[in-house]
C-alpha cells in the first residue's frame, strides 16, 4: 500500500512529474495532478508503493504498460508512461474532464437506455482490448470516465493495465487478500477461488456494471467474507424483478453476464456491444453529467432524514410526499392503504411516483409498477404486477396451487414465472375464458365477503377472485408490497379491480397508489365513483397535485440545471410560461438548453430570448388534448389565445364580440374548458375574464391559428385597444398593446411604443418594465432598418445596466457592436459612442474600442498583444530582422552557441582584412555572448585581448572595450571594479572631440552610459541609472532598434524602481513595439513580465490578466527556463491576488522548480519569496518563514532589495508577535535605502 | 478620536499612507489602507468601519485583488451582523 507520508505535495519524480494534489486513493495506489515539466502539461500520475512482490509487479506493470501502449481505441484511457522514482512505481496517464460512472450512480440508477449505452461503448472498449490480448480485471464504476463531446456521451475505460497489482494482491493470501483489494464487490467468481482469468471476466464485471446502472446497487452487498461467499454461490436477484420497465432481453443478458461458470457467459465482448446497442440511447446523458448528483437524490428511511432528502426531484410537493410517506408505514403493518393521485396533464404525478419508488428501494419495500391503457383493457395491468409479482415472490405460487391453470389461462405470461408448472397437473375451467369473452354479465362485487362465496360466481367475477388471489398470495406471508397503476383514468374498469382489491384484502401490507388524470374526466367515470366512494375511508387518501407555487420555481429551476444561480426573473418567467406545472417546465428548459438559448454566463443562467422555447413533445402533447374537445370550443379558445396575448387572459365580452354564437353557448362551451383545466375563471372589475392555465398552452393553441387570420385577430384587437387606451396611463392595456403590435406584424409602431416605454422605465428607474418589451421586439426586429436596432439594443444595455445585470447589458453591447458594422450612419457613431461609455464602465475595454470603430492597433487592448503574439510565433529568427547582424539575430533569439560562431566569423574575416575597429566591436560581441552565457572570464579574457590589440594606438573602439567589461563586471557583481572600468573609459572618451558627432563615438559613449546604467541599477541608484539610460537612447537614437528597445526596457526597470510607474510604463510599451516588430520575443517576454509587475503595484490587477497570458503563450514557444521561471512567478503572484491560491501554489512550484534547475538565482528568489507568501496565505507560517528566509538570504547576496523586502514582510507576518519589529526595522531600512514608494508603502 | 490606545495615530498614519498611495495611483494599496482603517476604526465606530470596509472591498474586487477582496467582504459580514445585533 502507498504511504502518502512518502509522496508529498510537490515532489518532484524523475525530475520531470511535478506532484501538485492528490485526486484520489485506491487499492492500485494514489492518483495524483501533476505537472509535466518536459512537455508543460497537467496529467495524472498513478504513484504505487510498497508492494509484496515488488520487483515482480515491476516486470508485470512494464509488461502491460507497453501491452496498453500498442492499443488505440478513443474509449481507452492511454498510458504516457511507466517508470520508477526511488521507491515509488509510477504510471502516467492523461487528465481527464467529466465524471465517474460511480458519481453518475450515487443518487439511485440510471435510464435504462442510458445504461445500455454506458454498456455497449464499455463492451467495444473490451472487445478490442481483448482482440490485443489484454484483458482488465479490475472494471468497476471508479474507473469509467463519462463526458460528452460534441454533444454525445463518450465513456472511457481507465485503469487497463494495472492487473498485475490485482495478480499480487490475489496471490497473498486468498480471499483475503481479495478483500484488502478494497472493493470485493466487483470481483469475478474465479478471482475470489483464485482460477484463471480471461476476457470473460471482464463481460462478469461489465454484468455487474450493468446490473448496478439498472438496480442502483451491485447484485452482493454487504460484509467482506459474505460478500464473497455470495459471489461464489448465491443467485443474484434478476434485475427485472426489481426494475419494472426493464426489456426482457437486457433482464436475460446481465443474468447470461453473470453466471458463476465463465463458460455459460457471452464468449464475446463485441456480441454483447451489438445486443447491447438495441436499446442504447445516451441522449440522456448530458442532463445527468451536468446535474449536481443531489438533485437526484431519494427519500431515506428514517424521521429527520426523510424531511430533508424526500424532496429530491418532487419540488414543491412537501405535503403529498409525506401524506405518501405515512401511508407507505401504515401499509407495512398489514393496513391495505389506497392513494388517489389525481392532477391535470403535467403536473407531476409520475415524478411523484418515481419518488415512491425510489423510497420502497431504500426501505426494501418491493414496488410493482404498471400503467394501463385502452389497447390492454382491464387486465391488461394486472398481468403485468402478477407477472413480476410471482417472479419476484415465486414462494407465492405455492398458495395458488389450486388456481395455477386458471390464472394462467387468463394470464399466459405467468406460464413462464414459476405457475407454469403447477398449471400443468390441472386443467383449466373450460367455461372460464369462454364466459370471459361473452358478454358477461356485470356485477358489483359484494362488499365484506370474503373468498367463502356461496353463490355461483359469474365469470368475470371468478377472474377478479382469481386475481384477488393471486395479490393476496403475493402478500400472504407478511412482507409489504407497493403497486402502482399509472394514467389509469385510460381504462376506468382496471379502476373497479383495485375497489375490489381495496375491500377484499383490508388486513394486507399493500399500498396501493392509482394516478390519473382528473381533467375532464366525465361524473360516471369509475375514477369519480370511486373517489365519491371512498372520500371518507379512512385508509383511502386522496390527494389532487395542483401548480406548484411561483416561490418554488427557483429550486426547481436549480434542479434542472445545476448549482449555479439562474438569472433572477429566470424562475419567474419559467412559472408563467409553464403555469406551475412541472412537466411543462422540465420541458421548457430542456428545450431553451438544447437550442442554446439557456446560457450561463458569468455564473449565471440567462435566457437568451424573450420567450422560451416549446418543444415539440410539449406541443404535440398539448395537441393531443385539443383534439378531445369539440370543434366551437377548439375555435374559442383560438379567439381567446389571441385576445389574451400580453396579459394572458380575456374577458368574455370580447370573445363574444367575435364570436356569432350566443353568449350562453360560449359561456357553456368556456366552463367546459375550466373543467378541464385548460383555463380559470375570475370576475376583475365587474367583467368574467378567462386565463389560461399557462402561457404553453396559450402560445400552443395561439400558433395553431393561420397565420393571416392571426395578424388580423391582432391589429384588430390593436386598433381597439388604441381606442380604449387614448393617452390614458394603463400599463396593462400597455403591454397588452404592444404584444398585439408585435403579433400582427407592426414592427414600426411597436418600436415607437417600446423606445418610449424604455425611456419611461429609465425615468422611473423600473428597468424590468420594458426590458422584456425590447427583447421581444428585438426578436423579430431584422426587418427595422440598422439606426433603429442599435438604439433599441443600446436601450436595452442601459436597463441592463441600472439592474446591474452585467451578462444582458453585455450582450445588448456585442448586438449593438455587431450591429454598427452593418452600416456607415453617422448616427450609428454617435450611438456605439454611447455604448463604448457604457462598457467602459463596465470595464470591457476591448468591447468599447469596437463600439467606438476602433481597430484593434488603434487602442491598447489585449488584442494587441494576441495579434502581436500570432505574429510573433509565424516568425523565424532568421529573417526577422533583416538590417541586423547574423551574429546579433541569433544572440537576439538566444541562440547563443550560434552567435558566438557568427560573431568569431566576422571577426576573422575583420582580421583578415585588417580592419582592426571591426575586429574590436566582434571581440565586445564576443564578450557579451559569453558574458551572457555567465563566462565571466571569458567575457573579461576578450576585452582584454582586445585591449591588447589596441596597444597605444588611437581608436574610440577602446572605450566599448572598457564599456563591456564594465558590465561583464556588474554582471558578475564586481561592482567596485566595473565602477574603475566606467571611468577609465569616460576618461578615454573625453579625448575624442564631443563636436563634430560621429557614429563611432556616439556609438561606445551609448555603450558606456548603458553599462553605467547597468551598474547604478545594481547599485539600487535609481535616478542616476535612469539618467544614464535616457543619454544612451539620445546617442543611439535613430540607430540600434534592438539596443534601444533593450536600453527602454532598463530604463522602464529604472524607473519602476525610482516608483516613477506611469514613466515606466511608457517605456515599457515603446520597448514592447519595438521588440514585438523585430520579433525579439524573449525581450517581448521580459517586458511583459515589468508591466505586469508594474501594473500590480498601481492595482491594475485585473488588466494585467491579458499581458500574462501572451507572457505565457511567449514562453512556452521558447526554451529558455531562467524566462519560463521569472514569467511564472508573475502569473503565481497574479493567481494569489485573484484569490486562487492552490493554482498560485503550483505556479510558484513550477517557477521555483525551473530556476533551480537552472540556476537563476534572481528568479529562484523570487518564486521562494512567492511560496512564502503562498504558504502564510494557506495558513502554514513555518513553511512561509522557510521559504521568505529562503528568499531573503538569496535576495541579499544578490542585492535585489526589492526581494528582500517582500520577504522580510512575508517573514514578519508568520512570525510570532515578538520577532515582528526585528524583521520589520529590517525590511524598514532596506526601503530606505531602495527609495521606492510603492515598496514604502508595503513595509507601511 | 480621543481613544487610549492610539487608534487615532494608527487611523491618521492611514490616512497619510492612503494619501501616499493615491498620489502614485497605486490603487490596491488605497484599498487595503481602507481595510485597514476599517479594522481600527471598529471598537470606536461600527456603522464608519462597515462604510470604509465596504469601501475598501468594492475597490479591491473592482481591481481584480481578490484575495484581499474576500478579507473586505469578512469584515464587511462581521460588522454588519454585530451592527444588526446592536440595532436588535
Amino acid at each position: 500500500m502507498v504511504h502518502t507520508s512518502l509522496v508529498q505535495d510537490g515532489r518532484i519524480l524523475r525530475e520531470r512529474y511535478v506532484l501538485e494534489r492528490e485526486l484520489g486513493q485506491g487499492g492500485a495506489g494514489v492518483v495524483y495532478h501533476a505537472f509535466d515539466l518536459v512537455d508543460e502539461r497537467e496529467v495524472a500520475i498513478r504513484v504505487i508503493g510498497d508492494h509484496p512482490g515488488r520487483d515482480l509487479l515491476e516486470v508485470g506493470l512494464r509488461y502491460e504498460a507497453k501491452q496498453v501502449r500498442g492499443l488505440e481505441h478513443p474509449g481507452l484511457v492511454p498510458i504516457f508512461e511507466f517508470n520508477r522514482d526511488g521507491d515509488l512505481l509510477f504510471l502516467v496517464m492523461p487528465l481527464l474532464e467529466g465524471r465517474t460512472l460511480r458519481d453518475l450512480l450515487l443518487p439511485g440508477p440510471l435510464p435504462i437506455p442510458l445504461a445500455a449505452e454506458i454498456g455497449r461503448q464499455v463492451a467495444e472498449v473490451l472487445a478490442h482490448a481483448h482482440g490485443e490480448g489484454v484483458i482488465h480485471r479490475d472494471l468497476k464504476p471508479e474507473n469509467l470516465n463519462l463526458s460528452m463531446v460534441d454533444g454525445a456521451l463518450h465513456v472511457r475505460v481507465m485503469d487497463f493495465g494495472l492487473s498485475p497489482i490485482a495478480d499480487v494482491q490475489a496471490a497473498g493470501e486468498g480471499s483475503q487478500a481479495a478483500l484488502s483489494m478494497g472493493t470485493p464487490e466487483y470481483l469475478a467468481p474465479e478471482q475470489v477461488w483464485g482460477g484463471d482469468t480471461d476476457p470473460r471476466t471482464d463481460l462478469y464485471a461489465l454484468g455487474l456494471l450493468l446490473y448496478e446502472c439498472i438496480v442502483g446497487r451491485p447484485p452482493f452487498v454487504g460484509t467482506g467474507q459474505a460478500v464473497l461467499q455470495a459471489i461464489t454461490e448465491a443467485t443474484p436477484v434478476r434485475p427485472a424483478v426489481l426494475r419494472t420497465d426493464l426489456p426482457r432481453a437486457l433482464d436475460l443478458l446481465v443474468v447470461e453476464l453473470l453466471a458463476k461458470d465463465p463458460s455459460r457467459r457471452p464468449g464475446d465482448a463485441g456480441d454483447v456491444a451489438k445486443r447491447l446497442s438495441l436499446y442504447a440511447d445516451g441522449s440522456t446523458a448530458a442532463t445527468l453529467l451536468i446535474e449536481p448528483a443531489r438533485s437526484r437524490g431519494a427519500w431515506t428511511l428514517g424521521g429527520e432524514a426523510d424531511a430533508r432528502t424526500m424532496l429530491g426531484k418532487a419540488i414543491g410537493r412537501d405535503r403529498e410526499l409525506r401524506a405518501l410517506d405515512a401511508r407507505l408505514t401504515t401499509a407495512r403493518s398489514s393496513r391495505l392503504q389506497l392513494v388517489l393521485l389525481s392532477g391535470a396533464i403535467g403536473m407531476g404525478k409520475t415524478t411523484l411516483l418515481d419518488e415512491l419508488v425510489l423510497a420502497c428501494q431504500q426501505r426494501s419495500i418491493e414496488l410493482l409498477r404498471t400503467r394501463a391503457d385502452e389497447d390492454h383493457g382491464r387486465l391488461g395491468p394486472f398481468e403485468e404486477v402478477l407477472t413480476a409479482g410471482m417472479a419476484r415472490r415465486p414462494e407465492a405460487a405455492g398458495d395458488l396451487v389450486e388456481i395455477a391453470a386458471d390464472l394462467v389461462e387468463v394470464f399466459p405470461a405467468l406460464n413462464r414465472e414459476g405457475l407454469g408448472e403447477l398449471a400443468s397437473r390441472r386443467e383449466p375451467d373450460p367455461q372460464l375464458f369462454a364466459g370471459l369473452s361473452a358478454a358477461a354479465p356485470r356485477r358489483r362485487p359484494r362488499r365484506g365477503v370474503r373468498t367463502e362465496v356461496t353463490r355461483e360466481l359469474s365469470p368475470r367475477e371468478r377472474v377478479d377472485m382469481l386475481i384477488v388471489r393471486a395479490v393476496e398470495a403475493l402478500v400472504a406471508d407478511g412482507r409489504p408490497l407497493a403497486l402502482t397503476i399509472d394514467d389509469a383514468h385510460l381504462c376506468g374498469e382496471t379502476v373497479e379491480l383495485v375497489e375490489l382489491l381495496f375491500r377484499r384484502l383490508p388486513h394486507s401490507p399493500l399500498l396501493i397508489v392509482v394516478a390519473y388524470q382528473d381533467d375532464g374526466l366525465p361524473p360516471n367515470h369509475a375514477l369519480r365513483r370511486l373517489e365519491r366512494c371512498l372520500r371518507a375511508h379512512p385508509r383511502c387518501l386522496r390527494q389532487r397535485l395542483g401548480p406548484i407555487a411561483p416561490e418554488r420555481y427557483d429550486r426547481l429551476l436549480a434542479q434542472f440545471l445545476g448549482s449555479e444561480q439562474p438569472e433572477l426573473d429566470l424562475a419567474e418567467s419559467l412559472h408563467h410560461q409553464s403555469g406551475g406545472r412541472p412537466l411543462f417546465a422540465r420541458e421548457l428548459v430542456r428545450a431553451a438548453l438544447e437550442s442554446g438559448l439557456l446560457i450561463r454566463r458569468e455564473g449565471s443562467w440567462y435566457l437568451d430570448a424573450a420567450l422560451w422555447p416549446v418543444p415539440r413533445s410539449l406541443r404535440v402533447q398539448l395537441a393531443g388534448t385539443l383534439n378531445e374537445l369539440e370543434d366551437g370550443l377548439v375555435t374559442a379558445l383560438r379567439t381567446g389565445s389571441v385576445l389574451a396575448v400580453g396579459s394572458g387572459g380575456f374577458e368574455l365580452g370580447h370573445l363574444a364580440e367575435l364570436h356569432t354564437r350566443p353568449r350562453n353557448l360560449l359561456v357553456r362551451q368556456l366552463e367546459h374548458a375550466v373543467n378541464r383545466g385548460m383555463l380559470t375563471e375570475h370576475r376583475e372589475g365587474g367583467a368574467v375574464v378567462y386565463r389560461f392555465s399557462s402561457e404553453v398552452l396559450r402560445r400552443v393553441i395561439h400558433d395553431d391559428i393561420h397565420e393571416a387570420a392571426r395578424r388580423k385577430l391582432h391589429r384588430f384587437c390593436a386598433a381597439r385597444l388604441r381606442k380604449i387606451i387614448r393617452g390614458e396611463e394603463d400599463v396593462a392595456r400597455d403591454d397588452a398593446l404592444f404584444a398585439h403590435l408585435l403579433e400582427a406584424g407592426e414592427l414600426a409602431d411597436a418600436r415607437t411604443w417600446a423606445v418610449a416605454l424604455a425611456q419611461r422605465a429609465a425615468a422611473e428607474h423600473r428597468p424590468l418594465r420594458a426590458l422584456s418589451k425590447l427583447s421581444a421586439l428585438l426578436e423579430v426586429a431584422d426587418s427595422l432598418p440598422a439606426v433603429e436596432r442599435a438604439e433599441l439594443y443600446l436601450a436595452s444595455a442601459e436597463l441592463e445596466l441600472m439592474r446591474k445585470e452585467h451578462g444582458g447589458a453585455l450582450s445588448a453591447l456585442q448586438r449593438l457592436a455587431a450591429t454598427l458594422d452593418e452600416s456607415d450612419d453617422s448616427r450609428l457613431e454617435q450611438l456605439g459612442t454611447r455604448g463604448a461609455g457604457l462598457a467602459r464602465t463596465m470595464g470591457k475595454r476591448q468591447l468599447a474600442d469596437r463600439l467606438l470603430g476602433l481597430r484593434p492597433q488603434d487602442g491598447h487592448s489585449a488584442e494587441l498583444e494576441l495579434a502581436a503574439k500570432v505574429e510573433l510565433a509565424a516568425l523565424r529568427p532568421v529573417s526577422s530582422a533583416r538590417s541586423m547582424s547574423v551574429g546579433d539575430n541569433h544572440f537576439m533569439h538566444g541562440e547563443l552557441s550560434r552567435a558566438r560562431e557568427a560573431y568569431e566569423n566576422a571577426r576573422r574575416r575583420a582580421k583578415s582584412e585588417r580592419d582592426l575597429d571591426e575586429e574590436l566591436r566582434q571581440l565586445c560581441n564576443l564578450s557579451r555572448v559569453a558574458s551572457k552565457l555567465g563566462h565571466y572570464e571569458s567575457a573579461l579574457n576578450y576585452c582584454r585581448e582586445g585591449l591588447e590589440l589596441v596597444g597605444s594606438r588611437r581608436t574610440v573602439e577602446r572605450v566599448g572595450l572598457w564599456a563591456q567589461a564594465a558590465e561583464t563586471h556588474c554582471a558578475a557583481g564586481f561592482l567596485d571594479r566595473a565602477w574603475g572600468e566606467l571611468q577609465a573609459g569616460g576618461a578615454d572618451l573625453e579625448t575624442y572631440p564631443r563636436e563634430p558627432r560621429t557614429p563611432e563615438r556616439d556609438a561606445v559613449a551609448a555603450a558606456l552610459e548603458r553599462s553605467a546604467g547597468a551598474l547604478f541599477l545594481a547599485r539600487g541608484e535609481a535616478e542616476a541609472a535612469i539618467e544614464a539610460y535616457e543619454r544612451c537612447l539620445a546617442l543611439n537614437a535613430g540607430q540600434q532598434r534592438w539596443t534601444a528597445s533593450s536600453v527602454r526596457l532598463h530604463l522602464a526597470q529604472a524607473r519602476a524602481l525610482a516608483g516613477d510607474a506611469s514613466g515606466a510604463l511608457r517605456s515599457l510599451e515603446r520597448a514592447a513595439k519595438d521588440k514585438g516588430a523585430m520579433g525579439d520575443r524573449r525581450g517581448l517576454a521580459r517586458t511583459y513580465c515589468l508591466r505586469v509587475r508594474i501594473m500590480r503595484d498601481l492595482g491594475m490587477i485585473e488588466d494585467a490578466s491579458d499581458i500574462l497570458d501572451a507572457a505565457r503563450d511567449l514562453v512556452k514557444v521558447l526554451d529558455e527556463p531562467r524566462l519560463f521561471a521569472l514569467v511564472h512567478v508573475e502569473y503565481g503572484r497574479h493567481l494569489l491576488l485573484g484569490a486562487r491560491v492552490p493554482e498560485a501554489g503550483g505556479a510558484a512550484r513550477r517557477a521555483r522548480d525551473m530556476a533551480s534547475r537552472a540556476g537563476a538565482q534572481a528568479e529562484l528568489a523570487r518564486a521562494e519569496e512567492l511560496l512564502g507568501l503562498v504558504a502564510l496565505t494557506e495558513g502554514r507560517p513555518e513553511d512561509a518563514r522557510r521559504h521568505a528566509g529562503e528568499a531573503v538570504t538569496i535576495a541579499d547576496k544578490l542585492g535585489m532589495r526589492e526581494v528582500s523586502i517582500g520577504g522580510l514582510l512575508v517573514m514578519a507576518e508568520a512570525s510570532p508577535a515578538g520577532g515582528r519589529p526585528e524583521l520589520l526595522a529590517r525590511a524598514r531600512s532596506e526601503s530606505e535605502v531602495l527609495g521606492n514608494p510603492f515598496r514604502e508603502l508595503d513595509v507601511a | 478620536m480621543g481613544s487610549g490606545d492610539g487608534a487615532s495615530d494608527e487611523y491618521v498614519g492611514l490616512e497619510v499612507l492612503s494619501n501616499q498611495a493615491q498620489s502614485l495611483v497605486a490603487q490596491r494599496h488605497v484599498g487595503l489602507c481602507q481595510l485597514a482603517q476599517a479594522v481600527v476604526l471598529t471598537p470606536h465606530d461600527l456603522r464608519g468601519a462597515l462604510d470604509l470596509a465596504k469601501l475598501a472591498e468594492t475597490r479591491l474586487r473592482r481591481l481584480g485583488a481578490m484575495l484581499e477582496a474576500d478579507r473586505a467582504g469578512e469584515l464587511v459580514a462581521e460588522l454588519t451582523i454585530r451592527d444588526r445585533a446592536r440595532t436588535l
